[in-house]
Protein backbone atom coordinates (compact mmCIF):
# COMPACT_ATOMS: atom_id res chain seq x y z
CA UNK A 1 0.00 0.00 0.00
CA UNK A 2 2.98 2.28 0.47
CA UNK A 3 3.80 1.62 -3.15
CA UNK A 4 1.76 4.62 -4.15
CA UNK A 5 4.52 7.03 -3.55
CA UNK A 6 7.09 5.01 -5.41
CA UNK A 7 5.73 5.79 -8.83
CA UNK A 8 7.02 9.38 -8.72
CA UNK A 9 10.43 10.81 -8.02
CA UNK A 10 12.24 8.96 -5.22
CA UNK A 11 11.89 10.50 -1.81
CA UNK A 12 9.12 12.88 -2.70
CA UNK A 13 5.48 11.99 -2.86
CA UNK A 14 4.21 11.82 -6.43
CA UNK A 15 0.74 12.90 -5.45
CA UNK A 16 0.67 14.61 -2.08
CA UNK A 17 -3.12 14.95 -2.22
CA UNK A 18 -3.59 11.20 -2.11
CA UNK A 19 -3.02 9.47 1.19
CA UNK A 20 -5.53 6.65 1.25
CA UNK A 21 -4.90 3.54 -0.88
CA UNK A 22 -7.46 2.97 -3.62
CA UNK A 23 -10.51 5.10 -3.83
CA UNK A 24 -11.56 6.76 -0.57
CA UNK A 25 -15.15 5.55 -0.91
CA UNK A 26 -14.24 1.84 -0.86
CA UNK A 27 -13.19 2.28 2.76
CA UNK A 28 -16.78 3.16 3.67
CA UNK A 29 -17.70 -0.27 2.33
CA UNK A 30 -14.72 -2.12 3.81
CA UNK A 31 -15.01 -0.62 7.29
CA UNK A 32 -18.79 -1.03 7.25
CA UNK A 33 -18.48 -4.66 6.22
CA UNK A 34 -15.82 -5.38 8.82
CA UNK A 35 -18.00 -3.81 11.51
CA UNK A 36 -20.84 -6.14 10.56
CA UNK A 37 -18.56 -9.16 10.57
CA UNK A 38 -17.19 -8.06 13.94
CA UNK A 39 -20.80 -8.11 15.13
CA UNK A 40 -21.14 -11.62 13.65
CA UNK A 41 -18.05 -12.80 15.50
CA UNK A 42 -19.20 -11.25 18.76
CA UNK A 43 -22.63 -12.92 18.55
CA UNK A 44 -20.96 -16.25 17.76
CA UNK A 45 -18.59 -16.00 20.73
CA UNK A 46 -21.46 -14.96 22.99
CA UNK A 47 -23.59 -17.95 21.97
CA UNK A 48 -20.58 -20.22 22.22
CA UNK A 49 -19.88 -18.99 25.74
CA UNK A 50 -23.44 -19.84 26.77
CA UNK A 51 -23.44 -23.30 25.20
CA UNK A 52 -19.88 -24.46 25.19
CA UNK A 53 -20.41 -28.24 25.18
CA UNK A 54 -22.71 -28.27 22.14
CA UNK A 55 -20.41 -25.96 20.18
CA UNK A 56 -17.38 -28.14 20.98
CA UNK A 57 -19.26 -31.28 19.85
CA UNK A 58 -20.43 -29.76 16.55
CA UNK A 59 -17.05 -28.15 15.97
CA UNK A 60 -15.53 -31.64 15.80
CA UNK A 61 -17.70 -32.42 12.76
CA UNK A 62 -15.90 -29.84 10.59
CA UNK A 63 -13.00 -30.87 8.37
CA UNK A 64 -10.06 -28.72 9.49
CA UNK A 65 -8.03 -29.91 6.49
CA UNK A 66 -10.53 -28.48 3.99
CA UNK A 67 -10.63 -25.22 5.93
CA UNK A 68 -6.84 -25.09 5.86
CA UNK A 69 -6.74 -25.69 2.11
CA UNK A 70 -9.18 -22.83 1.65
CA UNK A 71 -7.12 -20.53 3.85
CA UNK A 72 -3.99 -21.31 1.82
CA UNK A 73 -5.91 -20.72 -1.42
CA UNK A 74 -7.19 -17.32 -0.34
CA UNK A 75 -3.86 -16.21 1.12
CA UNK A 76 -2.11 -17.20 -2.13
CA UNK A 77 -4.69 -15.35 -4.18
CA UNK A 78 -4.20 -12.27 -2.02
CA UNK A 79 -0.45 -12.48 -2.59
CA UNK A 80 -1.01 -12.69 -6.35
CA UNK A 81 -3.28 -9.64 -6.20
CA UNK A 82 -0.64 -7.74 -4.22
CA UNK A 83 1.96 -8.56 -6.88
CA UNK A 84 -0.42 -7.57 -9.67
CA UNK A 85 -1.34 -4.26 -8.02
CA UNK A 86 2.36 -3.60 -7.40
CA UNK A 87 3.05 -4.02 -11.12
CA UNK A 88 0.09 -1.86 -12.09
CA UNK A 89 1.09 0.97 -9.75
CA UNK A 90 4.70 0.70 -10.91
CA UNK A 91 3.51 1.33 -14.46
CA UNK A 92 4.17 -2.24 -15.63
CA UNK A 93 0.60 -3.34 -16.09
CA UNK A 94 1.28 -5.55 -19.11
CA UNK A 95 1.98 -8.76 -17.17
CA UNK A 96 -0.40 -8.02 -14.32
CA UNK A 97 -3.45 -9.75 -15.74
CA UNK A 98 -1.88 -13.20 -15.55
CA UNK A 99 -1.31 -12.67 -11.83
CA UNK A 100 -4.94 -11.65 -11.35
CA UNK A 101 -6.00 -14.66 -13.40
CA UNK A 102 -3.98 -16.80 -10.98
CA UNK A 103 -5.78 -15.15 -8.05
CA UNK A 104 -9.07 -15.80 -9.81
CA UNK A 105 -8.21 -19.51 -10.12
CA UNK A 106 -7.37 -19.68 -6.40
CA UNK A 107 -10.67 -17.97 -5.62
CA UNK A 108 -12.55 -20.41 -7.84
CA UNK A 109 -10.71 -23.23 -6.04
CA UNK A 110 -12.00 -21.85 -2.75
CA UNK A 111 -15.57 -22.06 -4.05
CA UNK A 112 -15.05 -25.65 -5.22
CA UNK A 113 -13.57 -26.73 -1.87
CA UNK A 114 -16.42 -25.00 -0.03
CA UNK A 115 -18.92 -26.84 -2.23
CA UNK A 116 -17.22 -30.17 -1.46
CA UNK A 117 -17.21 -29.38 2.25
CA UNK A 118 -20.88 -28.38 2.32
CA UNK A 119 -21.86 -31.45 0.28
CA UNK A 120 -20.14 -33.67 2.83
CA UNK A 121 -21.87 -31.88 5.71
CA UNK A 122 -25.26 -32.11 4.00
CA UNK A 123 -24.60 -35.83 3.42
CA UNK A 124 -23.91 -36.15 7.16
CA UNK A 125 -27.36 -34.56 7.73
CA UNK A 126 -25.93 -31.28 8.92
CA UNK A 127 -27.72 -28.16 7.73
CA UNK A 128 -28.71 -24.67 8.75
CA UNK A 129 -31.27 -26.19 11.10
CA UNK A 130 -28.87 -28.58 12.91
CA UNK A 131 -28.31 -26.58 16.04
CA UNK A 132 -26.82 -23.23 16.84
CA UNK A 133 -23.25 -23.99 15.77
CA UNK A 134 -24.26 -25.11 12.30
CA UNK A 135 -26.71 -22.28 11.76
CA UNK A 136 -23.90 -19.83 12.53
CA UNK A 137 -21.47 -21.84 10.43
CA UNK A 138 -23.64 -22.02 7.33
CA UNK A 139 -24.89 -18.44 7.61
CA UNK A 140 -21.50 -16.82 8.13
CA UNK A 141 -19.57 -18.92 5.65
CA UNK A 142 -22.48 -18.54 3.21
CA UNK A 143 -22.42 -14.76 3.51
CA UNK A 144 -18.66 -14.90 3.11
CA UNK A 145 -19.07 -17.11 0.04
CA UNK A 146 -21.29 -14.40 -1.46
CA UNK A 147 -18.39 -11.99 -0.92
CA UNK A 148 -16.03 -14.41 -2.65
CA UNK A 149 -18.36 -14.65 -5.66
CA UNK A 150 -18.62 -10.86 -5.85
CA UNK A 151 -14.82 -10.73 -5.49
CA UNK A 152 -14.43 -13.15 -8.40
CA UNK A 153 -16.60 -10.85 -10.52
CA UNK A 154 -14.42 -7.90 -9.46
CA UNK A 155 -11.21 -9.77 -10.36
CA UNK A 156 -12.64 -10.76 -13.75
CA UNK A 157 -13.46 -7.13 -14.38
CA UNK A 158 -9.90 -6.12 -13.46
CA UNK A 159 -8.51 -8.59 -15.98
CA UNK A 160 -10.67 -7.02 -18.69
CA UNK A 161 -9.62 -3.51 -17.63
CA UNK A 162 -5.90 -4.35 -17.57
CA UNK A 163 -5.97 -6.03 -20.97
CA UNK A 164 -7.63 -3.05 -22.61
CA UNK A 165 -5.44 -0.81 -24.74
CA UNK A 166 -6.26 2.32 -22.79
CA UNK A 167 -4.68 2.30 -19.34
CA UNK A 168 -4.52 5.45 -17.27
CA UNK A 169 -4.32 6.42 -13.60
CA UNK A 170 -8.06 5.87 -13.37
CA UNK A 171 -7.69 2.21 -14.33
CA UNK A 172 -4.70 1.80 -11.99
CA UNK A 173 -6.78 3.14 -9.14
CA UNK A 174 -9.60 0.78 -10.05
CA UNK A 175 -7.16 -2.14 -9.78
CA UNK A 176 -6.04 -0.95 -6.37
CA UNK A 177 -9.64 -0.54 -5.20
CA UNK A 178 -10.56 -4.02 -6.45
CA UNK A 179 -7.48 -5.39 -4.70
CA UNK A 180 -8.59 -3.84 -1.41
CA UNK A 181 -11.94 -5.59 -1.71
CA UNK A 182 -10.26 -8.92 -2.35
CA UNK A 183 -7.95 -8.49 0.65
CA UNK A 184 -11.00 -7.80 2.81
CA UNK A 185 -12.60 -11.05 1.60
CA UNK A 186 -9.37 -12.83 2.51
CA UNK A 187 -9.10 -11.19 5.91
CA UNK A 188 -12.69 -12.05 6.82
CA UNK A 189 -12.08 -15.69 5.90
CA UNK A 190 -8.97 -15.85 8.08
CA UNK A 191 -11.07 -14.76 11.07
CA UNK A 192 -13.90 -17.13 10.14
CA UNK A 193 -11.39 -19.97 9.80
CA UNK A 194 -9.95 -19.26 13.23
CA UNK A 195 -13.41 -18.95 14.76
CA UNK A 196 -15.03 -22.09 13.32
CA UNK A 197 -12.15 -24.47 12.74
CA UNK A 198 -9.43 -23.61 15.24
CA UNK A 199 -10.96 -22.24 18.46
CA UNK A 200 -11.62 -25.13 20.81
CA UNK B 1 -40.15 21.04 -10.99
CA UNK B 2 -39.83 23.74 -8.33
CA UNK B 3 -37.28 23.55 -5.54
CA UNK B 4 -40.09 23.46 -3.01
CA UNK B 5 -41.61 20.30 -4.45
CA UNK B 6 -38.19 18.65 -4.72
CA UNK B 7 -37.36 19.49 -1.13
CA UNK B 8 -40.72 18.13 0.00
CA UNK B 9 -40.00 14.90 -1.86
CA UNK B 10 -36.57 14.67 -0.25
CA UNK B 11 -37.98 15.27 3.23
CA UNK B 12 -40.72 12.68 2.74
CA UNK B 13 -38.06 9.96 3.09
CA UNK B 14 -37.07 11.25 6.51
CA UNK B 15 -40.72 11.70 7.53
CA UNK B 16 -41.34 8.09 6.51
CA UNK B 17 -38.78 6.87 9.04
CA UNK B 18 -39.98 9.30 11.71
CA UNK B 19 -43.51 7.87 11.34
CA UNK B 20 -42.48 4.27 10.77
CA UNK B 21 -40.66 3.71 14.05
CA UNK B 22 -43.27 5.33 16.36
CA UNK B 23 -45.98 3.43 14.45
CA UNK B 24 -44.32 0.05 14.94
CA UNK B 25 -43.77 0.86 18.62
CA UNK B 26 -47.47 1.75 18.98
CA UNK B 27 -48.44 -1.49 17.25
CA UNK B 28 -46.21 -3.41 19.63
CA UNK B 29 -43.91 -4.67 16.88
CA UNK B 30 -40.82 -3.29 18.62
CA UNK B 31 -39.31 -5.36 20.13
CA UNK B 32 -40.65 -8.09 17.80
CA UNK B 33 -42.63 -10.92 19.33
CA UNK B 34 -40.60 -14.14 19.32
CA UNK B 35 -41.43 -16.76 16.65
CA UNK B 36 -41.20 -19.32 19.49
CA UNK B 37 -44.35 -18.00 21.20
CA UNK B 38 -47.39 -20.30 21.32
CA UNK B 39 -50.61 -19.54 19.47
CA UNK B 40 -52.32 -18.58 22.75
CA UNK B 41 -49.60 -16.09 23.66
CA UNK B 42 -49.75 -14.52 20.22
CA UNK B 43 -53.56 -14.33 20.32
CA UNK B 44 -53.35 -12.66 23.74
CA UNK B 45 -50.83 -10.15 22.37
CA UNK B 46 -53.08 -9.18 19.47
CA UNK B 47 -56.18 -8.93 21.66
CA UNK B 48 -54.72 -6.48 24.20
CA UNK B 49 -54.46 -2.72 23.58
CA UNK B 50 -56.23 -3.23 20.29
CA UNK B 51 -57.09 0.46 19.90
CA UNK B 52 -53.49 1.62 20.10
CA UNK B 53 -52.30 -1.24 17.91
CA UNK B 54 -54.84 -0.48 15.18
CA UNK B 55 -54.00 3.22 15.28
CA UNK B 56 -50.31 2.32 14.89
CA UNK B 57 -51.19 0.24 11.83
CA UNK B 58 -53.15 3.14 10.33
CA UNK B 59 -50.08 5.37 10.71
CA UNK B 60 -47.84 2.64 9.30
CA UNK B 61 -50.00 2.45 6.19
CA UNK B 62 -49.94 6.22 5.75
CA UNK B 63 -46.16 6.31 6.20
CA UNK B 64 -45.60 3.62 3.55
CA UNK B 65 -46.78 5.91 0.77
CA UNK B 66 -44.17 8.54 1.60
CA UNK B 67 -41.54 6.31 0.03
CA UNK B 68 -43.06 6.92 -3.41
CA UNK B 69 -42.15 10.63 -3.90
CA UNK B 70 -38.83 10.06 -2.14
CA UNK B 71 -37.97 7.18 -4.47
CA UNK B 72 -39.12 9.10 -7.52
CA UNK B 73 -36.74 11.97 -6.76
CA UNK B 74 -33.90 9.48 -6.32
CA UNK B 75 -34.81 8.03 -9.73
CA UNK B 76 -34.53 11.54 -11.20
CA UNK B 77 -31.07 11.93 -9.66
CA UNK B 78 -30.04 8.57 -11.12
CA UNK B 79 -31.29 9.72 -14.50
CA UNK B 80 -29.28 12.90 -14.22
CA UNK B 81 -26.19 10.90 -13.28
CA UNK B 82 -26.68 8.38 -16.10
CA UNK B 83 -26.76 11.29 -18.52
CA UNK B 84 -27.84 9.49 -21.66
CA UNK B 85 -31.18 9.18 -23.36
CA UNK B 86 -32.00 5.88 -21.68
CA UNK B 87 -31.94 5.37 -17.97
CA UNK B 88 -32.34 1.71 -17.02
CA UNK B 89 -31.00 2.22 -13.48
CA UNK B 90 -33.59 4.94 -12.85
CA UNK B 91 -36.36 2.57 -13.89
CA UNK B 92 -34.89 -0.14 -11.68
CA UNK B 93 -34.93 2.28 -8.77
CA UNK B 94 -38.57 3.17 -9.43
CA UNK B 95 -39.58 -0.49 -9.44
CA UNK B 96 -37.66 -0.93 -6.17
CA UNK B 97 -39.55 1.97 -4.62
CA UNK B 98 -42.86 0.51 -5.71
CA UNK B 99 -41.90 -2.78 -4.10
CA UNK B 100 -40.78 -0.92 -0.96
CA UNK B 101 -44.25 0.58 -0.56
CA UNK B 102 -45.75 -2.89 -0.92
CA UNK B 103 -43.16 -4.24 1.55
CA UNK B 104 -44.75 -2.09 4.27
CA UNK B 105 -48.43 -2.26 3.34
CA UNK B 106 -48.62 -6.02 2.81
CA UNK B 107 -47.56 -6.97 6.37
CA UNK B 108 -49.65 -4.06 7.70
CA UNK B 109 -52.81 -5.69 6.34
CA UNK B 110 -51.86 -9.05 7.84
CA UNK B 111 -51.25 -7.43 11.24
CA UNK B 112 -54.54 -5.54 10.88
CA UNK B 113 -56.34 -8.82 10.26
CA UNK B 114 -54.57 -10.35 13.28
CA UNK B 115 -55.86 -7.59 15.57
CA UNK B 116 -59.30 -7.42 13.95
CA UNK B 117 -61.07 -10.32 15.72
CA UNK B 118 -59.66 -10.97 19.20
CA UNK B 119 -62.31 -13.65 19.82
CA UNK B 120 -61.24 -16.00 17.04
CA UNK B 121 -59.25 -19.27 17.19
CA UNK B 122 -55.65 -18.49 18.35
CA UNK B 123 -54.22 -20.76 15.63
CA UNK B 124 -55.61 -18.46 12.95
CA UNK B 125 -54.22 -15.37 14.68
CA UNK B 126 -50.83 -17.06 14.85
CA UNK B 127 -50.97 -17.74 11.10
CA UNK B 128 -51.82 -14.08 10.45
CA UNK B 129 -49.00 -13.02 12.78
CA UNK B 130 -46.58 -15.18 10.75
CA UNK B 131 -48.03 -13.77 7.55
CA UNK B 132 -47.25 -10.28 8.82
CA UNK B 133 -43.82 -10.88 10.32
CA UNK B 134 -42.31 -13.01 7.58
CA UNK B 135 -42.75 -10.49 4.75
CA UNK B 136 -42.02 -7.59 7.11
CA UNK B 137 -38.49 -8.81 7.85
CA UNK B 138 -37.81 -11.21 5.00
CA UNK B 139 -38.64 -8.89 2.10
CA UNK B 140 -35.15 -7.71 1.22
CA UNK B 141 -35.22 -7.28 -2.59
CA UNK B 142 -37.22 -4.02 -2.39
CA UNK B 143 -34.51 -2.21 -0.44
CA UNK B 144 -31.55 -4.00 -2.02
CA UNK B 145 -32.69 -3.24 -5.58
CA UNK B 146 -32.83 0.47 -4.74
CA UNK B 147 -29.42 0.46 -3.06
CA UNK B 148 -27.78 -1.36 -5.97
CA UNK B 149 -29.36 0.96 -8.55
CA UNK B 150 -28.22 4.04 -6.63
CA UNK B 151 -24.78 2.56 -5.89
CA UNK B 152 -24.02 1.61 -9.48
CA UNK B 153 -25.42 4.90 -10.78
CA UNK B 154 -23.08 6.87 -8.51
CA UNK B 155 -19.99 4.77 -9.27
CA UNK B 156 -20.63 4.87 -13.01
CA UNK B 157 -21.93 8.44 -13.16
CA UNK B 158 -21.27 10.52 -16.25
CA UNK B 159 -22.40 13.59 -14.30
CA UNK B 160 -21.20 13.46 -10.71
CA UNK B 161 -24.06 14.60 -8.50
CA UNK B 162 -23.46 12.62 -5.36
CA UNK B 163 -20.10 11.83 -3.68
CA UNK B 164 -18.64 8.43 -4.49
CA UNK B 165 -18.63 7.32 -0.85
CA UNK B 166 -22.43 7.43 -1.04
CA UNK B 167 -22.20 4.88 -3.84
CA UNK B 168 -20.13 2.52 -1.72
CA UNK B 169 -22.41 3.15 1.25
CA UNK B 170 -25.38 2.09 -0.86
CA UNK B 171 -23.65 -1.08 -2.04
CA UNK B 172 -22.89 -1.90 1.58
CA UNK B 173 -26.51 -1.24 2.63
CA UNK B 174 -27.62 -3.54 -0.20
CA UNK B 175 -25.71 -6.30 1.55
CA UNK B 176 -26.98 -5.40 5.04
CA UNK B 177 -30.63 -5.30 3.99
CA UNK B 178 -30.32 -8.81 2.61
CA UNK B 179 -29.65 -10.14 6.13
CA UNK B 180 -33.37 -10.59 6.79
CA UNK B 181 -33.84 -12.78 3.73
CA UNK B 182 -33.38 -16.08 5.52
CA UNK B 183 -35.73 -15.63 8.50
CA UNK B 184 -37.98 -18.40 7.21
CA UNK B 185 -35.19 -20.87 8.11
CA UNK B 186 -35.04 -19.87 11.79
CA UNK B 187 -37.36 -19.67 14.78
CA UNK B 188 -34.67 -18.74 17.27
CA UNK B 189 -31.30 -17.02 17.39
CA UNK B 190 -29.73 -14.03 15.68
CA UNK B 191 -31.17 -14.83 12.23
CA UNK B 192 -34.78 -15.26 13.38
CA UNK B 193 -37.25 -12.44 12.65
CA UNK B 194 -36.59 -10.98 16.11
CA UNK B 195 -32.84 -11.67 15.96
CA UNK B 196 -29.94 -9.28 16.35
CA UNK B 197 -28.68 -9.65 12.79
CA UNK B 198 -31.89 -10.25 10.83
CA UNK B 199 -33.97 -7.58 12.59
CA UNK B 200 -32.08 -5.13 14.78
CA UNK B 201 -29.07 -4.54 12.57
CA UNK B 202 -31.24 -4.15 9.47
CA UNK B 203 -33.70 -1.88 11.31
CA UNK B 204 -30.95 0.49 12.44
CA UNK B 205 -29.35 0.83 9.03
CA UNK B 206 -32.73 0.92 7.27
CA UNK B 207 -33.62 4.01 9.28
CA UNK B 208 -30.17 5.49 8.79
CA UNK B 209 -30.28 4.90 5.04
CA UNK B 210 -33.48 6.91 4.66
CA UNK B 211 -32.08 9.77 6.75
CA UNK B 212 -28.78 9.86 4.84
CA UNK B 213 -30.47 9.66 1.44
CA UNK B 214 -32.98 12.36 2.43
CA UNK B 215 -30.08 14.59 3.51
CA UNK B 216 -28.17 13.97 0.28
CA UNK B 217 -31.29 14.62 -1.80
CA UNK B 218 -31.90 17.85 0.10
CA UNK B 219 -28.32 18.98 -0.53
CA UNK B 220 -28.54 18.06 -4.21
CA UNK B 221 -31.70 20.14 -4.72
CA UNK B 222 -29.86 23.34 -3.84
CA UNK B 223 -26.65 22.32 -5.63
CA UNK B 224 -28.39 21.47 -8.88
CA UNK B 225 -30.32 24.71 -9.15
CA UNK B 226 -28.95 26.55 -12.16
CA UNK B 227 -26.34 23.84 -12.57
CA UNK B 228 -25.21 22.65 -15.97
CA UNK B 229 -26.69 19.22 -15.31
CA UNK B 230 -30.08 20.74 -14.67
CA UNK B 231 -29.78 22.69 -17.90
CA UNK B 232 -28.75 19.60 -19.81
CA UNK B 233 -31.83 17.83 -18.52
CA UNK B 234 -34.17 20.65 -19.44
CA UNK B 235 -32.94 20.55 -23.04
CA UNK B 236 -34.61 17.20 -23.49
CA UNK B 237 -37.92 18.53 -22.30
CA UNK B 238 -40.40 20.05 -24.73
CA UNK B 239 -40.44 23.82 -24.80
CA UNK B 240 -42.83 25.33 -22.30
CA UNK B 241 -43.86 28.83 -21.48
CA UNK B 242 -42.32 30.38 -18.36
CA UNK B 243 -45.72 30.23 -16.72
CA UNK B 244 -45.85 26.46 -16.97
CA UNK B 245 -42.45 25.95 -15.46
Amino acid sequence: MTLLRRSGAPGTSADPGRKVPGEEGIWVFVLGDMTVFALFFATFMYSRGKNHAVFARDHAELHVSLGTVNTVLLLSSSLLVVLAVQRVLGGRHAGAWQLIAGALCCGAGFVVVKAVEWTQLFAARKGVGSGEFFSYYFMFTGIHLMHVLIGLAVLSRLIVVIRRAEFTDKQARLCETGGIFWHMVDLLWVVLFALFYLVR
Amino acid sequence: MTQGIQKTMAVSGAVFVLLLFPAIIMTGLLPPISPMRTADEIARFWSTNTGLKRLGLVILLAAAGLQAPFGALMAIRIRQMEGGRYSPLAYTQLVGTGLAVVAIIMPTFAFAAASYRPERDPQITQALNDLGWLPFVMNWPAATIQCLAIGFAILGATHAIWPRWLGYFNLWCAFIFAAGGLVVLFKDGVFAWNGLLAFWMVAVFFGLWFLIMAWQLWVSVAALEGDSVALAMSENEPARSPLQR
